[in-house]
């Protein structure tokens, strides 16, 4: 549904240039994303007040509008058309006359257009010209797994009733939009289609979080192999790895497996990296033997 | 110490035409900082993104130093707050999972 630029803003049809500026400023200092850090909403209600502003700023943009409504930014070829009627009009002797009557002082609606073009280019005759618009842009969410995300794949997406079938590259992030050229709404008048934005969302893992192409994970080890060094056992995306865990190891160590992060976006056969946490695991429960050893270990020890 | 490149500051007030006296009372308000070297003053390219937001709040939301010096530290709370909320919801997460 379009929106009421007057409305967006908060001010009357006939206000000044003044008031829409101040209108717009206290707007602006509300929903700016530079105020509004993460906030999509604010995002989202601050490129209307933006898009409210420029159009109701600038005096020829605004009377277009006016006129016009939603469908203002075609204006220009509404006037030649417009034009060419008149001129055809004149020469075949016509009574001429004002051909968007009824239309001014107010916004147009689908059916006052559909009203226009058949006033337009219904008659017969020849000479018939046609003014083609662009269709509307749609906008589709696709959700997916970390794991989908992985692999290059086909989706069905179901867009205004109409099954459409999509390929997503593997790596594509959380929040990244895709254009889909043609496959938004349909044009006018034999005019393009327009294209359809896919925004990803993609959900969290429970074991990795990722950042871009690479990958973070926590793997618990236990005091001994923490002290002593050994081999841990570690499942990544692609199964299990065995990790060599060095003497001495402490809690928070990160560890780097080159090449076993996410696919790079549209690079095929490149990967980020995956980094390794270790936690290390202080025993909860103690047989006798292993509280003995470490009333043992701790004589041995020196006073922190 | 920053390591990265600087900008002269009045090399970048110009070209961006932006008025001097506002980055100077920035940087007098500690929300800047910009690097003297023989007695010039130069502006290090990790704070230009922040400059800039700086400049939109002034010229394009009609804020005042001082609003923009309050919002500025209410900002950073406010950083600091999401931090520790997606801290704690990656925290809340685990539990959940258990």
């Amino acid at each position: 549904m379009a929106m009421d630029y007057y409305q967006v803003l908060g001010v009357e049809r006939n206000a000044t240039v003044d008031a829409i500026k101040a209108a717009y400023r206290k707007l602006a200092r509300k929903y700016h994303p530079d105020l509004n850090p993460n906030d999509k909403e604010a995002k989202r209600k601050f490129q209307e007040i933006n898009e409210a502003n420029e159009v109701l700023s600038d005096p020829e943009s605004r009377k277009k509008y006016d006129k016009y409504g939603e469908h203002w930014k075609h204006a220009d070829q509404f006037e030649a058309a417009e034009k060419e009627r008149g001129g055809r009009q004149g020469r075949a002797g016509g009574t001429g006359g004002q051909p968007f009557e009824g239309f001014g002082g107010g916004n147009m609606n689908e059916e006052d257009l559909n009203d226009l073009f058949g006033s337009m280019f219904g008659g017969s005759g020849g000479g018939r010209r046609e003014v083609k618009f662009r269709g509307q842009d749609y906008q589709a969410e696709s959700h997916l797994d970390l794991l989908d995300a992985r692999t290059t794949h086909k989706q069905t997406l179901s867009v205004n009733g109409k099954q459409l079938r999509i390929t997503v590259p593997a790596g594509v992030e959380d929040g990244q939009t895709i254009r889909i050229p043609g496959q938004g709404g349909p044009g006018v008048n034999g005019g393009p289609a327009g294209d359809l934005y896919i925004t990803f969302v993609v959900k969290d893992h429970p074991r990795f979080k990722r950042t871009g192409a690479d990958l973070h994970t926590t793997l618990d080890i236990n005091l001994s192999t923490a002290v002593l060094g050994g081999e841990a056992v570690l499942e990544t995306l692609d199964g299990k790895v065995k990790l060599k865990v060095a003497p001495h190891t402490q809690s928070g160590t990160r560890a780097k497996l080159k090449g076993k992060g996410f696919p790079v976006y549209k690079h095929e056969g490149h990967h980020g990296d995956l980094y390794v946490t270790y936690q290390v695991k202080l025993p909860t429960t103690l047989t006798d033997e292993q509280r003995a050893l470490f009333e043992q270990l701790a004589k041995t020890e020196p006073q922190p | 110490m920053s390591t990265e490149p600087l900008i002269p500051m009045d090399l970048y007030c110009r070209h961006e035409e932006l008025d001097i006296t506002f980055v100077q009372a920035l940087t007098e308000r500690g929300l800047i900082h910009v690097v003297m070297q023989e007695e010039r003053s130069y502006i290090a390219s990790d704070q230009l993104a922040r400059l800039e937001q700086l400049a939109r709040m002034h010229f394009d939301l009609d804020i005042n130093l001082e609003g923009i010096e309050a919002i500025s530290h209410m900002l950073e709370r406010v950083d600091r707050m999401q931090q520790e909320m997606r801290a704690l919801q990656e925290r809340l997460r685990v539990y959940e999972r258990e």
